[in-house]
């Protein structure tokens, strides 16, 4: 018990309360819109990049 | 041949090996000017190795550098198809001569103390050519290998072992490889991407080197000429690799980080090719140019880094990312050198006007929004200057995703969940001795007035994770480690290569570079609106979660564990 009544547990409650903590962590969750816009963002952009006409030309003059 | 104080030097003159010693009374100005007026575009990327040279020798005041050069044979095989190329290029018969220069760690001032020097006395050995033939002189440094003892900073991709030939005489050395453009037939990104290759210890897929001439053959189109982004997308393919390639010129770039995508590769262990726009010097034209990224320096005293989530500058999500730690780029720019430090914030984003920080009320967050829902045809070009950042090539091994900041804020969503989970079990202060587990659940709580966990992304392979899990070095701050049982079962069940996300608190990760845990996602995870997809494994102080088969297992380790650093590194990270 600590100085506010609460029950501390020990090594092996503590380990059984991560558990349970834990059990419900990979079940699906909605993304929050902005990440969705900027991985959609970075998707469409890795695909088209992969066309680019972009030359590389770099001398030293 | 020893060459003395007051002796001339003759560098393609001479038809004997001759030695130097390099010793304070030495001018490296006067050998690199006897070269480069034969092979004018080598003078800048021989005055940078004689700066290294310089530097290691302040740092080792003990050591007698000396130099050897010798003239190689004319019509050297390795020459012959850059040879031909630059006949078909020039349109006259073209044949190359070559001068070796090697730099030893010792005093190898004549022909038996070159005999018996041991490998790892050499520090550069570098082949200038001069291209014959023409009517202006002209050459370059054909290819070098420098040891990484020259470079002063921390963190560095890129070294193998190579086996270099010097007067009948053949030496191992632990190096980086180093390639410039002859400016004719191959530019600038045959030489990053032969750099590259190098690094990697790849070959092309018929067994050659990946020199830039053997590139041009794979790209005969692009003779002469710079290779574009798709071409270099397809040199990288034929290899096996699956390149991350993005163009930043791009109007979808708007509000896109490209730092994010160079420190993952480069914190993968990858080298990655690196494209910003210059101006030429007599032209005033606007080029593209590329170099390879081999590293990069942290600096664990940076303001900025906590600072800026600290004021709320970077107020989009509560974390630290580990690339505001990262102050440098280690970069080999074809025209310049070896091992120069390119300041991480230096190129900006053509599309910086947008204001890449996404505040929910600001102008640019708008703009931005606007210009992405116009119809593709109508994007409109940026108005490019120097120093924009034209594009990043990350040439990974496997297909993967590119966003690398979704895979951390997916890591502090999950983060923020579990902690979420555990406040509803275990009111503040009943914690025991999980005091790790309740630092991370009062740094994730909202309105914590203190600074945030810090997220590090690469992509690692299962035998390296596996490895950074064993003992001793996988032991906590108790010297408690995993049971050897749990790592055979993810031994077994993890895939090939998955993207990890360590996390930890800034003062763990600037103090003592360790974290509390990581989370592992899959290679490719897919654009489903779910903060969960591609989840593999998560480790907690005290606990790891297989998410596949939903399985959690206690592990006793409840403090803290070093951070992953891989065999390439110079320093810990």
């Amino acid at each position: 018990m600590d100085g506010n009544g609460h029950e501390r547990p020990d090594e092996q409650g503590l380990s059984e309360l991560l558990i349970r903590a834990a059990a419900k962590l990979g079940e699906p969750r909605p993304l929050p819109e902005s990440l969705q816009r900027e991985m959609e963002a970075w998707q469409e952009l890795a695909k088209s990049s992969c066309k680019s006409d972009l030359q590389m030309s770099g001398p030293i003059e | 041949m020893f060459v003395g104080k007051g002796d001339a030097i003759d560098p393609w003159g001479a038809t004997k090996p001759q030695h130097f010693s390099c010793e304070r009374s030495f001018s490296f100005f006067r050998l690199v000017e006897a070269i480069s007026r034969e092979a004018p575009s080598a003078e800048w990327v021989l005055h940078r190795l004689a700066n290294l040279l310089r530097k290691f020798e302040r740092q080792h005041p003990k050591c007698r550098l000396s130099c050897r050069l010798d003239r190689a044979p004319t019509g050297l095989p390795i020459f012959e198809l850059e040879d031909k190329q630059l006949s078909r290029v020039l349109k006259r018969p073209v044949k190359s001569e070559c001068l070796i220069l090697s730099f030893f760690a010792a005093a190898v001032l004549d022909e038996k103390a070159f005999r018996d020097v041991p490998d790892d006395q050499l520090l550069i050995h570098c082949l200038v050519k001069r291209i014959g033939g023409l009517t202006d002189p002209s050459g370059n440094v054909y290819e070098a290998f420098v040891r990484p003892q020259l470079l002063l900073n921390n963190f560095l991709n890129g070294v193998r072992e190579h086996s270099v030939q010097i007067g009948g005489r053949r030496f191992r050395m632990q190096a980086v490889y180093f390639s410039q453009q002859n400016g004719r037939s191959a530019k600038c990104a045959q030489s990053a991407m032969s750099m590259a290759l190098r690094a990697m210890g790849l070959r092309l897929r018929d067994g050659s080197e990946p020199t830039p001439a053997e590139i041009n053959k794979l790209v005969p189109v692009a003779l002469g000429r710079g290779l574009k982004l798709h071409e270099m997308v397809r040199v990288f393919r034929d290899v096996g690799l699956s390149p991350l390639a993005v163009d930043f010129t791009k109007t979808q770039a708007i509000g896109v980080d490209y730092r994010s995508l160079v420190h993952a590769g480069v914190e993968s262990g990858v080298p990655v090719l690196l494209c910003f726009v210059t101006r030429g010097r007599q032209s005033r034209k606007l080029e593209t140019h590329v170099v390879t990224i081999f590293g990069h320096t942290l600096n664990t005293d940076t303001w900025v880094a906590e600072a800026e989530f600290g004021y709320g500058v970077a107020a989009d999500y509560k974390y630290h990312a580990s690339l505001h730690w990262c102050t440098h780029w280690i970069i080999s720019d074809d025209n310049l050198g070896v091992f120069f430090c390119l300041q991480a914030n230096r190129l900006t984003s053509v599309w910086d006007v947008f204001a890449l920080q996404p505040s929910s009320d600001s102008c640019g967050q708008r703009l931005r929004d606007w210009i992405l829902r116009l119809p593709r045809r109508r994007y409109v070009a940026g108005q490019l200057r120097e120093f924009n950042v034209a594009a990043v090539v990350v040439p990974l091994p496997k297909a993967s995703n590119v966003d690398i900041r979704s895979a951390e804020i997916k890591t502090l969503g999950h983060l923020q969940h579990f902690a979420e989970e555990l406040r509803a079990l275990m009111p503040e202060g009943t914690f025991t001795e999980a005091w790790w587990i309740e630092r991370l659940v009062r740094r994730l709580t909202a309105g914590h007035p203190g600074p945030g966990p810090i997220l590090r992304t690469r992509q690692i392979g299962r035998d390296a994770y596996i490895a950074h899990l064993r003992p001793p070095g996988g032991a906590d701050w108790e010297q408690r480690c995993l049971q050897p049982g749990l790592i055979t079962r993810l031994e077994k069940e993890l895939p090939e290569l998955f993207w990890m996300t360590e996390y930890t608190l800034v003062d763990l990760f600037t103090a003592n570079r360790r974290k509390l845990g990581e989370v592992l996602w899959q290679p490719r995870w897919s654009q489903a609106r779910d903060m969960s997809k591609g989840l593999l494994l998560t480790r907690f102080p005290g606990l790891l979660k297989i998410h596949p088969c939903n399985s959690c297992i206690p592990t006793g380790c409840w403090s803290h564990v070093p951070m992953l650093s891989t065999a390439m590194q110079g320093d810990q990270f």
